[in-house]
């Protein structure tokens, strides 16, 4: 990323996180936070340090692994889909909340203006989209075992978004510069 | 000939093909970086040895978190040892945890997708 400064671009992740970590924190318990680069290494210490986090709790597998699942398919979209800058880190975060109605994963990341348009069209087609329609997508993904190392469809995502207790929203927002800001928040109900 | 053994690590599953036996075990977790990289060495591996499985083929799963590039990849793997199965039988167990409604639900997934009858075996954490 350049043009901006990568300091200008590391600002405003801040700034968007520190605002999600608020919103977050009234609706309940944080459970994970952070804000950097997201990489492989991160998708499996958090993975890992959730599980142990929330069996210590009593937590069944049952939620253990849905929540397992969601986690590393939200950081894997943000490894893959996240503008990196000029040293070859992506600027991201995530947070991991705990309510009473379940659990809340938002993960944030800068995108290049160029993928605008067709971030839109992911957006508004899972947005817009049934559930049972989006489960025969999926269906159909698998079937035909369409996947290349670039170009996933947005399988991780529909995978998410298909299922029945799950509610997922975006927010794209722009600030002038030539990147955008992607936030998907996935709420996990009981 | 040799088989084909991969060492599980923490984001990645083990692999074990025994020469000549038409069995092969995935046991683990499948998120790695590259799914596609992963899987496309035990494709090749299968492309390259269609007489391994021309008797008929045994694929046992124990696996926890699948992400979808994974589960993809999984179902390309069945579609092609189903192809080089000749007709031969093609079993499949499907081991995981009792609880784990994810897995249950990806094997019911990649049984009708495939068109393999899956032999479900939901097992008790230790």
């Amino acid at each position: 990323m350049e043009g901006n400064g990568t300091s200008t671009y590391d600002q405003w992740i801040l700034q968007e996180y520190g605002k999600s970590r608020d919103r977050l924190s009234h609706q309940g318990e944080v459970l994970c936070q952070y804000a950097g680069n997201i990489n492989q290494n991160l998708v499996v210490s958090i993975s890992y340090m959730l599980e142990n986090q929330l069996e210590q709790k009593g937590v069944g597998r049952s939620r253990i692994s849905r929540l397992g699942y969601a986690i590393i398919e939200c950081l894997q979209n943000v490894m893959f889909h996240a503008s990196k800058n000029e040293d070859g880190f992506n600027q991201a975060f995530i947070l991991i909340s705990h309510s009473d109605k379940g659990y809340i994963i938002q993960t944030g990341n800068l995108v290049h203006g160029s993928l605008f348009e067709s971030t839109k069209k992911v957006v508004a087609h899972i947005s817009d989209t049934k559930k049972s329609t989006l489960e025969k997508e999926y269906y159909q993904m698998l079937e035909q075992g369409n996947v290349t190392t670039e170009g996933r469809g947005g399988i991780g995502l529909i995978s998410l978004a298909m299922k029945k207790n799950h509610d997922m929203k975006f927010s794209v927002i722009e600030n002038g510069t030539d990147h955008f800001m992607f936030i998907i928040t996935l709420e996990m109900l009981y | 000939m040799s088989g084909l053994q991969i060492t599980g690590t923490k984001d990645a599953p083990s692999i074990t093909l025994l020469p000549g036996s038409g069995k092969l075990e995935i046991q683990g977790r499948s998120f790695p970086e590259d799914s596609f990289a992963f899987y496309e060495k035990i494709l090749e591996w299968i492309n390259k040895n269609p007489g391994e499985f021309s008797n008929g083929v045994h694929v046992y799963f124990f696996l926890t978190y699948v992400n979808s590039t994974s589960a993809i990849m999984l179902s390309r793997m069945l579609a092609k040892l189903k192809e080089f199965a000749q007709g031969k039988t093609v079993k499949v167990a499907w081991k995981y945890y009792v609880d784990d409604e994810s897995l249950e639900e990806l094997g019911y997934k990649l049984s009708e997708t495939s068109g393999i009858p899956f032999d479900f075996n939901p097992v008790n954490e230790e």
